[in-house]
């Protein structure tokens, strides 16, 4: 190339074509900034990205700001500078590397280009990987969250135990407190009932003794009237023995009438009337003495009856004795359970304020615990959003396509050469061998132009109890699919947004990419799938 | 017979006289007393003493009916009745030994 | 008792005594004296009959317990027990003679024709009031002892 005789026009030209490219690096740029930012939002969210991002604002300023030089130029190479950029804005990197290497390029646009896409590149595999590491923090978050919430709603219920058992404690406390004062109340009255039967016992004890002082004096009585009987008893003998000798003198008075014949007429009557006297004495006494045996009985009678009595006083005077001593142990009895009521009473009353307080205690734990709940569900909530951040930079990086084994695009443009030419029958060989190299991915599909799955594999099964027969899978008309239709018109590899798989409703997103046949037409599309939650791991 | 004096005795609650003449002796014997006169030993409780002057009547009919034993007669001696006895006749119940006393009849 | 009789009275009277369950008649004109029971000192060997001697004005006399005589069965215990001293035996040697009985009741007249006739010295029967009395005669009294 001959600098001096450098067409201006040329010159203008590539200053042109610098700001132009400037400007779309900016517009690149910006997107990734809007990105970084929120990653730089993050805590322990790498630096140098922004370093980098700086460095290459700066290029891309200074490209930007470069004039169009009138001594400068050059002939275009319009179609490779539009390829370039036409790549650029469809974020296709390796494209736009390879548009640069072409020939018309100025070496330093081509190496500007070069240096660029390779440091976008690197920015976003950088992002990526921040991302990635965000992703990993963001299940911690969760896994703890998880586990504070797990743990929270375990200590809530025990806290909701604990305070149902201490309520039950405080309940039966109570209760006792309830029985023992009901006790002390009916121990104090036993007491009283105890002193007014002792009271009672005691009287009763003083008119025992009064009966047997009574009886002792009816004794005393008794004994003098018996001695008083037997004084009359020897009265009566003596009579009575005058009567005999009196009934035996008339006897012989009339004895001696006899023998006098007639003069001892007189004799013999008055020795009759004698004899008839001395008969009714000895009747009188004989009344008298059962009169006195009658008398004598009764006293015998009243005697043993007043020592019955004396005994049975006695008795009575020792069943009260007995008595009073069990009221005295009853009394103490009592007043001992009395004593035992009120310890317990006081005992409960000190257990009813201390179960109170712990009752409290737990109310207030368990509204921290509550607290703690309402602030885990929020946390919970942010992991949610940090994981939609997550899913958005993935959206956002695979948006570029560029050179790594990360770049969806890139590696569904990869495949769709190897696969472009294969007969049929070799489709699915070829695909499993392709998709067993990259475990990352969840489900290849290849279908024909018609949207006719012609292969598949995938990590978990696609067809069985619940899932649709594998029949259906393969040999579905999938051409009306988004996917399809995108791949289809765009003619490069597009990303869907992410939905959630009919496989078990998780968020997955798909790459799809044209193959053209040998005419150029299309001949199918390649379509991979990813899990959102694995890929963003890894 | 009425002799001068006669030795009273006690003897299974009566009253019996010896005539004193033929008293020997009066010996402890057994359990009790025994006045020897004659051949004789009559068993006595107690030995009241020598009496005197007592009236002696021959033994009356009706305890010759109803006491077969030979008894020489009957005297009083301070108010109480007694039964002399002949030492040559002597009463079998009288000589028996203090332990047996005989049939003393009970009224 | 009826002394206005025609028939001399002291024929008939009869001093009544109850020995044992046994009630006597003892005719009155050999009755002495009715006193209460004398002391009596038994003689050994003899015979039931004999309860012994006892003195009685200034003499000792035999005292035969008359139950025992009459074969009676014991009767309740006396109260005032008395001895009939009476003249018994033969008319010509008759003697003071006790008869221990459990009780004199009364002097009774009883005629000859109600005696119904027994044997030696108990003479009969006779019915004195509601009363069945032996009659005695004193003066077989032993006869057949």
């Amino acid at each position: 190339m001959n600098d001096g005789a450098r067409d201006p026009r040329a010159r203008t030209m590539s200053a042109r074509r610098a700001r132009a490219l400037g400007l779309a690096l900016l517009a690149a740029l910006g997107v990734l900034g809007a990105g970084l930012l929120a990653l730089a939002a993050r805590a322990g969210a790498p630096v140098w990205p922004a370093g980098a991002f700086a460095a290459l604002a700066v290029v891309a300023l200074a490209l930007s700001a470069r004039r169009p030089s009138p001594a400068a130029a050059r002939p275009l190479a319009f179609g490779a500078e539009s390829a370039i950029l036409a790549e650029l804005r469809r974020g296709d990197l390796v494209r736009a590397a390879a548009a640069s290497r072409g020939e018309g390029l100025p070496a330093e646009l081509a190496a500007a280009v070069a240096g660029a896409t390779a440091a976008l590149a690197r920015v976003a595999d950088e992002v990526r990987e921040a991302n990635v590491a965000t992703a990993s923090t963001a299940d911690g978050v969760a896994r703890i969250t998880a586990d504070l919430a797990s743990g929270s709603a375990e200590l809530s219920a025990s806290v909701v135990e604990i305070t149902a058992a201490m309520e039950e404690l405080a309940r039966t406390a109570a209760e006792i407190a309830g029985r023992a004062a009901t006790q002390a109340e009916l121990a104090a009255r036993a007491e009283g009932r105890g002193v007014t039967g002792a009271s009672a016992l005691a009287d009763a004890v003083s008119g025992v003794a009064e009966v047997k002082a009574r009886i002792g004096a009816i004794a005393a009585r008794t004994d003098a009237l018996g001695a008083r009987t037997k004084e009359i008893g020897r009265v009566l003998d003596l009579i009575e023995e005058i009567a005999q000798e009196t009934h035996v003198l008339s006897l012989n008075a009339a004895i001696e009438a006899a023998a006098a014949g007639e003069g001892g007429r007189r004799i013999a009557v008055v020795a009759e009337e004698v004899r008839h006297l001395a008969s009714r004495s000895r009747d009188s006494v004989a009344s008298v003495r059962a009169l006195l045996d009658e008398f004598a009985g009764a006293i015998r009678g009243t005697v043993v009856a007043t020592e019955e009595g004396s005994k049975e006083t006695e008795r009575v005077l020792e069943r009260a004795r007995r008595a009073a001593a069990a009221i005295g142990d009853l009394r103490e009895v009592a007043s001992e359970t009395a004593e035992r009521a009120r310890r317990i009473s006081g005992a409960t009353r000190e257990q009813n304020v201390a179960s109170d307080e712990v009752v409290a205690t737990l109310r207030d734990v368990g509204r921290v615990v509550q607290r703690a709940s309402q602030a885990l569900e929020g946390l919970d909530g942010t992991a949610a959003r940090i994981e939609r951040q997550v899913l958005s930079l993935e959206l956002l990086t695979q948006g570029l396509r560029r050179d790594s084994p990360r770049s969806l695009k890139h590696l569904s443009e990869e495949w769709a050469a190897q696969l472009r030419d294969l007969p049929h029958q070799e489709l699915q060989r070829e695909l499993d061998r392709l998709f067993a190299a990259s475990p990352s991915l969840d489900c290849a599909y290849f279908v024909d132009a018609k949207g006719y799955t012609l292969a598949l594999s995938a990590r978990r099964p696609v067809a069985g109890p619940g899932l649709p027969s594998e029949a259906e899978v393969l040999g579905r008309d999938l051409s009306g699919r988004p996917w399809f239709t995108a791949a289809a018109r765009s003619g490069r590899a597009c990303l869907t947004s992410p939905y959630a798989s009919v496989l078990g409703g998780r968020v997955c997103w798909s790459v799809a990419v044209p193959i053209a046949g040998p005419d150029g037409a299309l001949a199918g599309v390649l379509g991979l799938d990813v899990e959102a939650h694995g890929w963003t791991r890894t | 017979m009425s002799a001068a004096s006669y030795l009273l005795f006690r003897r299974g609650g009566g009253l019996w006289g010896v005539a004193s003449d033929e008293v020997v002796r009066v010996a402890p014997h057994a359990a009790g007393l025994a006045v020897e006169a004659g051949a004789t030993a009559f068993a006595a409780d107690e030995v009241v003493g020598v009496v005197a002057g007592l009236a002696v009547r021959p033994l009356p009919l009706f305890v010759r009916r109803f006491w077969s034993e030979p008894g020489a007669g009957l005297a009083l001696h301070a108010g109480e009745p007694l039964m002399i006895v002949d030492p040559r006749q002597p009463p079998p119940p009288f000589l028996s030994p203090p332990e047996a006393s005989g049939g003393t009849p009970d009224v | 008792m009826d002394l206005s009789q025609s028939t001399p009275a002291l024929g008939r009277s009869h001093l009544l005594v109850r020995a044992g369950e046994q009630v006597c008649a003892l005719p009155v004109a050999a009755v002495r004296r009715v006193v209460r029971a004398l002391s009596v000192h038994p003689l050994p060997g003899a015979r039931p009959e004999l309860a012994g001697l006892a003195e009685f004005a200034g003499e000792a006399l035999a005292v035969l317990d008359l139950s025992r005589l009459l074969g009676a069965p014991l009767g309740p215990h006396p109260a005032f027990p008395v001895t009939v001293v009476v003249w018994a035996g033969p008319l010509e040697r008759r003697e003071a003679v006790g008869l221990a009985a459990d009780e004199a009741l009364e002097v009774v007249l009883i005629d000859d024709a109600a005696v119904v006739p027994g044997a030696g010295f108990l003479r009969g029967d006779a019915m004195v009031g509601a009363r069945l009395v032996r009659v005695l005669d004193l003066e077989r009294l032993g006869e057949d002892a």
